[in-house]
């Protein structure tokens, strides 16, 4: 097997609530994810599954356990991770360019090697005539595809995706998934998806984890074999999707109810 | 992996279909604006209209005001009038001082106030005391205090252009979207970084109406000191011409005052526009508030 990417040792975390009184959001979770897989993690609200993302990214530390990236144990953000939220949080007062040059900003890129990269990288998410526009004047769909490029711009190693096509309609959705699957396929990065939605998460996944109701704990570690390169809307009536997310979902809804 | 190239067209076609034409509604509302321009000019000849008659059938005492006829022959007077152009310059001058002092002390001091809560916690309640206090009525002692020159008109000016920024300054810097601020620190931004470039901006977006809306007061503050005793000034000229019934050089001085203001907010209000032009729709057409 390929060499780690992510190593969840033991992990446990434990947070206040409004009243001060303890929770236990993620109880005793162990998970390796090696490196170059695409890793969805479903599990019904509040499983503690953007908790684990936000360990993961060094927003937060773990109450007990290890959280191991790349060999080294996580005590803050760093700058080889990519994170993306279902709103695309881009600057609402900086164009798309700007927007995708933020990263290389903050590490120091010069001015014109930024801009060529930026361009280029809106070129790659087919937004070319769209480089001076702003958040405001762009829809849903292509504000998450900006958002893509601007991770894309931080070159990682690990992506972390906090359920970033949940906000879009379905057609759109469909679009921006596939425009990620082509762009990251290739990459040899490592991706953490956390979603709700489960075809979402064997269409897209190499590996699917299922979650129980807090306290989160792993139920269920199910590999999906459909081969890549993937194309989501030429998998919804394939057969074997069509069993893997029914045998998903037996054990997804005994959490639910 | 080579198939990859067959299937970038399809995606790429429906992004197009997501961009909007402007509507059939803002489109008529264009074509509404020369009927608008008309109706102001309407209004506005209304209005001189209605104070030519409640001069010419003595509503108001004669004495107290001015005609527009009148107020018309002093601006024709004096449009060259060397004195008249100082007094402008020094109360502008005072104005502008105090309106950059007053709203860059309260940018300063809300972010501040946001950033260490503890502090505002400890200083609330003198702040909370010298905003409900009546600042215009500390013209006089600022005169006694500052002496009849600019100083005390600068001073008076920045105190109320203060508040109007630094309250919302405080309350804009605790709401930027947290998102932002969680998108700058998993891309490594710095504290330097999360401050320049998401809680600055996004404070500056909030307040920037509120930073216009200071020009105005900072106007209002300048001229009102004048009034309790300056070496120049506007507000100076005008109590000087009220106290000798000098009724069409009292509005004439109150013209150039409003145009003034109606001057630096437009101004302000150009460069909002091109600042904001990130802004989808607009609620930044240019409302005065005074």
């Amino acid at each position: 097997m390929a060499e780690v990417a992510v190593a969840l040792s033991d992990v446990t975390l434990i947070f206040s609530d409004a009243n001060g009184d303890p929770v236990l959001a993620v109880d005793d979770v162990s998970l390796e994810v090696p490196q170059g897989q695409f890793l969805a993690i479903v599990g019904p609200s509040g499983c503690g599954k953007t908790t684990i993302l936000n360990m993961l990214s060094g927003l937060i530390n773990s109450t007990l356990g290890t959280v191991v990236k790349n060999g080294e144990v996580v005590t803050g953000p760093s700058m080889d991770v990519g994170y993306m939220l279902a709103r695309s949080a881009l600057f609402p007062w900086r164009s798309a360019r700007r927007n995708v040059e933020m990263p290389m900003e903050i590490r120091g890129v010069g001015k014109a090697e930024r801009r060529r990269r930026a361009d280029e990288l809106l070129d790659m998410v087919k937004l070319g005539d769209f480089k001076t526009k702003f958040p405001s004047q762009l829809s849903q769909g292509m504000r998450q595809r900006v958002a893509i490029a601007r991770t894309l711009a931080i070159e990682p190693k690990l992506w972390l995706l906090d359920e970033p096509f949940s906000a879009l309609d379905a057609q759109t959705r469909i679009t921006v998934q596939n425009e990620f699957l082509r762009l990251w396929e290739n990459t040899g990065s490592t991706v953490i998806l956390v979603t709700h939605d489960l075809s979402e998460a064997v269409l897209l996944a190499d590996r699917v984890i299922v979650m129980t109701a807090r306290p989160g704990k792993i139920k269920l570690d199910q590999v999906i074999d459909i081969p890549r390169p993937r194309r989501v809307d030429d998998l919804l009536d394939n057969e074997h999707f069509m069993q893997l997310e029914a045998r998903i979902w037996k054990e997804l809804r005994d959490e639910l109810v | 992996m080579n198939s990859s190239e067959n299937r970038e067209k399809t995606p790429g076609q429906k992004i197009i279909d997501d961009y909007r034409p402007p509507s059939s509604r803002q489109k008529a509302i264009k074509s509404l604006r020369i009927p608008i321009q008309i109706g102001k000019v309407i209004v506005i000849v209304l209005a001189i209209l209605v104070w030519h008659f409640i001069y010419k059938w003595n509503v108001i005492n004669k004495a107290f005001i001015a005609s527009p006829k009148q107020t018309l022959d002093w601006f024709g007077a004096n449009w060259d009038n060397g004195e008249v152009w100082r007094d402008l310059k020094v109360t502008l001058r005072e104005a502008l001082l105090g309106w950059i002092i007053g709203s860059t002390g309260g940018l300063l001091t809300g972010l501040l106030m946001a950033r260490f809560k503890l502090l505002w916690d400890v200083t609330s309640p003198v702040f909370t005391f010298l905003n409900a206090a009546p600042r215009t009525a500390f013209a006089p002692i600022l005169i006694l205090i500052f002496g009849l020159a600019e100083t005390s008109k600068v001073v008076l000016a920045a105190s109320i252009v203060f508040f109007i920024v630094m309250v919302p300054t405080r309350a804009a810097a605790g709401m930027v979207d947290p998102d932002l601020e969680t998108v700058m620190t998993t891309m490594g931004g710095r504290e330097r970084d999360r401050f320049f470039k998401v809680i600055l901006p996004s404070v500056l977006t909030s307040v920037f109406g509120a930073i216009r809306l200071g020009s105005v007061w900072a106007l209002l503050g300048a001229t009102f000191a004048e009034l309790f005793g300056a070496k120049y000034g506007l507000g100076l000229r005008y109590i000087a011409a009220t106290n000798v019934l000098n009724m069409p050089e009292a509005f004439g001085v109150i013209f150039i005052i409003a145009l003034l203001a109606i001057t630096i907010n437009g101004v302000i209000g150009l460069l909002e526009r091109r600042l904001m032009r990130w802004q989808a729709t607009s609620t930044k057409g240019s409302v005065m508030v005074v």
